[in-house]
């Protein structure tokens, strides 16, 4: 049943990959696509040229309408659902440069520069001071445009028809002409736009059946032919077109809107009384339940190729567990289905990020623990005391945070509340403190230590130093950002967010009711184990004086191999040591407090995190040793896990000290503690299960699990051929380890695997 | 002042899967009168403080040779020799091993401080019905030690497993008993072949075994099995026959034999006898079911 659907989406798929990385098509497909990219663009170009005022939302929509005019739909006859456009390269989940809605962003924005020498000038003032700052931080090109959710939520209440109805209604108070109208008709025609999108699937899927006999073939068109006329318009009313309502919004919106969605929904939270009032009422089966679960799920899969991708990322994910709105616990059948159909047929995607709390289940726990324990390390999973705790004390409502999903990898969005920008800024922390201490920038916004009495002048003085750097790099970004929103616009993605519709604004214009950036705090371990060996060595001992110390630094400890293993023997952050995690608590409460303190250029406020993503070995190939006893270019610590300089015996220590570090400080943005477990006769489900109570209890921030033998990883470097099927989760992103660089596969093998 | 009391323990493991029911930390008590040619923690064996040198970590800088002044290190050709003969355990040597090549193995606490470091992990033991684990050595060696550690864990809530090879004085062990909730029994051998391999007859041990069980003390089989040593069919109808002879057996665990101890025993100066090989899995899950099948008692392999 499942080879067929495979066969017949991969031969599709792989005729619209990539080839070696870059956006290149099979001859065949490419010129379709190109004819149709450019006839779209050129339409475009024309419609421009003769409305050269026109809002940028309308020029939005106006790609909407044109690409729901010319798209050929593509039915996959094996699959109940409905929502390839044909319009997207295969391992796109909404970014990418190739897609014909693209033409706003690379028209609009290379006019901005042509036309506005100050946004040249902001985009070179930040060069200008920094020079080449890929070593201490990497800022999305404008808005971070992967890490979204729709506003799911709202659809499964409303539909499109019930936002066309608000929206209509909304036009008629607004004066013609004016900005929010432009909003609300743009919004009006992307949403038909998208109907339209959905009706030709309908009529597409009545035309196969004409020459289809296969009975499960007809059945699937059947379904889409009926389906498709009434979802997205309407709310879903059953579990196959509550699934349908996901699976085509999130593809569609993400081609459309050139806009990474990352999440596909938190699914038992959105499914759970539809399939109970199926089951009740005989609609459908479990069984039947299971296998259109199965053939949603595999899609990602398909069309990623992951045997052959050195850095098969998706960005996928659903979301599970946790709570409602009401704070009631989300755990029912849907959930145990997701779970299980993830394990049987050993996906990697989407990836399963998991929320619990005090409150979950323990069969919950059990079901995650035993579907890892399996080897289908997919999973994280995220603490809903941090989460919830953190985004209230950042301003968002309760029930509002409740409703949070993860995407991308784990970066927290508050579902049809706005954009968290998880992925805007990543900031090398370490970096940073490494130009406190031996500034080799000429740069203007930082001034290095040249002396400190004591170890709190020194603190305080990289403090301050800190908040002049971030200020600085915030301005800079905001006054960046105030031009780019100019290039671009959402109307479909605004139109789901609470807030856009009723201030008739775009989510860019920061009309959505949360307006958060984040800043990923990278090498976060590194520098509180950095503080602490400065603060002991040369502050408490007085072994060495700071200038010493920093000469051993520029000799990358050459000539000094004792006194770097005696660094390395200090007291490190997440093995319980109180001192160190108190530092790491003061540090991290401090860094949050002016980070919170800065506003973006939609009026909300920047986040911090300890999220790397894959940047504590990306920056730390450009940085050189540091106090901690790390080496030149040697990795830093991945988030909030504690850094591999010094090995932990057990899990108890991370854990506990994850009592000491408030990470509810970050507001909701993500820290996650990477938790090597080897495989064993004890770690059973129930040991998991319990594991994860304590990481509850001890307010640990989210866990990226996996269990493994170290020794298969190691012989599955050397033979990759015994091992296809073995499963890492790596940063956020799962993937076959085979299909790893050798660098990446050595981080895995090297991180901490905890004994027991 | 039983807190006051103090013993000697070589380790704490935390987040212990194997030693008991749920997640528990065990705590390793010096000091053996037994002496297993298998076993894999011959640090154990001696009541008193060693010095284990840990050949993968060092690396031959030297400090040690310059530290001890009683000659026991040399760094000579590329090689480090300890001869541990002239040592005064003044720890100099570790104390300056910057590596972690030289490690002391053992220390003094009071019970205190035993359950200071056990409470630490009560989150664990609550959420898996897990708890303390007291092993060894043979913690019934430190008697009035470990006593008053049971007894105080037991105050404090705390499930308590003690892992014991049944050598000890029968008064202690039902002493214990009150404060134990299952004891870990080992089943070293059978007959005869318990003298021959361990150096001591077990007749003392199946005495206490016995008492344990009529005073209705929940006790897990713990049999190491080690091929070409207790890997008879003699031994293991010896289990098979005293396990039925029990009323309040539990379980069965059968514990494969693994050459751990060997680097340790090298480590520690001691003679390494001849290294055996491990039994496999698919022969101890064979084994376990064997037993299982003739015990009706849960039987696994841990």
């Amino acid at each position: 049943m499942y080879s067929k659907l495979k066969k017949e989406m991969t031969t599709y798929y792989r005729k619209m990959d990539r080839v070696d990385g870059l956006e290149l098509f099979n001859k065949v497909e490419s010129e379709k696509f190109n004819l149709k990219r450019k006839a779209i663009f050129d339409k475009m170009n024309e419609f421009y040229k003769e409305n050269p005022n026109v809002s940028i939302c309308l020029l939005k929509s106006k790609i909407h309408t044109l690409m729901a005019e010319s798209f050929d739909p593509v039915i996959f006859k094996e699959n109940p659902f409905y929502f390839e456009m044909g319009l997207n390269h295969s391992r796109s989940w909404g970014l990418g440069t190739v897609m014909p809605s693209s033409w706003l962003e690379s028209v609009r924005n290379a006019e901005l520069k042509s036309k506005h020498g100050d946004y040249l000038e902001a985009e070179n003032y930040f060069s200008d001071v920094f020079g080449d700052a890929t070593d201490l931080c990497s800022i999305y090109p404008g808005f971070d445009t992967d890490h979204h959710t729709i506003g799911y939520t709202k659809l499964f209440k409303v539909g499109i028809k019930g936002i066309l109805e608000e929206t209509n209604e909304r036009k008629l108070l607004v004066k013609e002409g004016s900005k929010e109208h432009d909003f609300y008709t743009a919004v009006i025609e992307s949403l038909t736009a998208l109907i339209t999108i959905a009706g030709k699937f309908s009529i597409k899927a009545k035309e196969l059946l004409k020459t289809c006999n296969d009975e499960t073939q007809r059945r699937n068109l059947e379904r889409i032919e009926k389906t498709a006329k009434i979802i997205p318009y309407n709310p879903p009313t059953t579990f196959y077109e509550g699934l349908a309502m996901l699976i085509f919004t999130r593809e569609t919106f993400a081609v459309l809107e050139n806009m990474g969605i990352s999440q596909l929904g938190h699914v038992d939270r959105l499914l759970g009384n539809l399939f109970q009032k199926d089951i009740k009422s005989g609609e459908i089966t479990e069984e039947e339940a299971r296998i259109l679960i199965s053939k949603w799920m595999m899609h990602t899969d398909i069309k990623f190729d992951l045997e052959n991708n050195k850095w098969p990322e998706t960005s996928t994910c659903i979301q599970l567990g946790g709570c409602d709105e009401n704070g009631d616990v989300v755990f029912n059948k849907v959930t145990e289905l997701f779970i299980e159909e993830h394990q049987k047929h050993k996906l990697v995607n989407p990836k399963l990020n998991c929320r619990y709390s005090i409150n979950s289940p323990d069969y919950y726990l059990e079901i995650i623990g035993k579907a890892i324990i399996s080897g289908n390390n997919t999973f994280a999973l995220i603490n809903d005391d941090v989460i919830i705790n953190g985004l209230v004390s950042s301003g968002v409502e309760e029930k509002d945070a409740r409703l949070y999903v993860n995407g991308g990898c784990q970066e927290t969005m508050i579902e049809g509340f706005g954009h968290t920008e998880g992925a805007g800024v990543y900031l090398s922390l370490l970096r940073v403190f490494d130009l406190f201490l031996r500034k080799d920038k000429d740069i203007d916004v930082l001034n290095p230590i040249n002396d400190a009495d004591t170890f709190n002048e020194f603190y305080d003085k990289f403090i301050l130093e800190f908040k002049t750097l971030f200020t600085f790099i915030a301005t800079q970004r905001n006054f960046r950002q105030s031009y780019y929103k100019r290039a671009i616009s959402y109307p479909l993605f605004s139109s789901t967010q609470e807030g856009c519709l009723v201030n008739g604004k775009d989510y860019v214009e920061g009309s959505a009711k949360y307006n958060f950036s984040t800043v990923a705090l990278v090498g976060f371990a590194n520098v509180v184990d950095s503080l602490y060996a400065i603060k002991t060595l040369v502050y408490d001992q007085k072994r060495l004086t700071l200038k010493e110390f920093l000469t051993v630094l520029e000799k990358d400890w050459k000539g000094y191999e004792k006194f770097n293993q005696e660094v390395k023997n200090l007291p490190k952050y997440g093995h319980n040591v109180k001192d160190v995690d108190l530092l790491a608590n003061g540090f991290l409460k401090d860094l949050s407090k002016i980070i919170k303190g800065v506003k973006n250029e939609r009026g909300g406020i920047y986040l911090p995190s300890t999220f790397v993503y894959k940047y504590n070995k990306g920056f730390a190939y450009m940085l050189r040793a540091t106090p901690d006893g790390r080496k030149d270019y040697e990795y830093m610590a991945a988030s909030c896990s504690p850094s591999t300089l010094q090995p932990i015996k057990d899990i108890t220590e991370p854990i506990k000290s994850m009592q000491t570090v408030d990470y509810t400080v970050c507001g909701g943005g993500i820290s996650v503690l990477d938790v090597m477990l080897p495989v064993s006769r004890g770690m059973t489900e129930k040991t998991f299960s319990a594991l994860m109570r304590v990481c509850s209890k001890c307010k640990c921030a989210t866990v990226q699990p996996n269990v493994l033998r170290k020794e298969e990883l190691q012989d599955a470097k050397l033979h990759p051929e015994k091992h296809k099927d073995l499963i890492v989760r790596v940063c956020g992103l799962s993937a076959y380890f085979v299909a790893l660089n050798e660098k990446d596969q050595d981080e895995i093998i090297n991180r901490n695997f905890y004994e027991y | 002042m039983d807190e006051k009391i103090t013993g000697t323990i070589f380790d704490i493991q935390r987040f212990s899967l194997s030693d008991g029911q749920g997640i528990r930390t065990t705590v390793f008590l010096k000091g053996c009168p037994l002496n297993c040619e298998w076993c894999h923690n011959p640090e154990s064996i001696s009541k008193s403080v060693q010095i284990i040198y840990h050949k993968n970590k060092c690396t031959l800088c030297g400090a040690c040779e310059i530290a001890c002044v009683n000659n026991c290190h040399k760094v000579k050709n590329g090689e480090h020799f300890f001869n541990s003969k002239n040592c005064v355990k003044c720890n100099e040597c570790v104390n300056k091993c910057t590596y972690g090549g030289l490690e002391t193995i053992g220390k003094t606490v009071t019970v205190e401080e035993i359950i200071s470091a056990v409470l630490e992990d009560l989150p664990f033991y609550e959420s898996s019905n897990g708890g303390l684990t007291i092993s060894g050595g043979e913690p019934m060696f430190q008697p009035d030690f470990v006593i008053a550690i049971a007894k105080m864990a037991k105050e404090k809530g705390v499930h308590v497993c003690l892992d014991t090879s049944g050598f000890c004085k029968t008064e202690k062990l039902l002493e214990i008993s009150k404060y134990v909730d299952v004891f870990l029994f080992d089943y070293k051998a059978t007959g005869d072949m318990h003298e021959k391999l361990i150096g001591k007859s077990n007749e003392l041990i199946l005495n206490n075994l016995f008492a344990l069980d009529n005073i209705g003390a929940k006790i897990i089989f713990r049999c190491p099995i080690v091929p070409t040593k207790n890997l008879k069919s003699e031994h293991i109808n010896g289990i098979i026959k005293t396990a039925k002879k029990l009323n309040n057996l539990v379980e069965i665990n059968l514990v494969p034999y693994h050459n751990i101890g060997l680097s340790k025993r090298e480590g520690l100066g001691l003679i390494t006898p001849e290294a055996i090989s491990p039994p496999t899995i698919e022969e101890m899950q064979k084994l376990a079911q064997d037993i299982e099948k003739q015990t009706k008692v849960k039987t696994i392999v841990v």
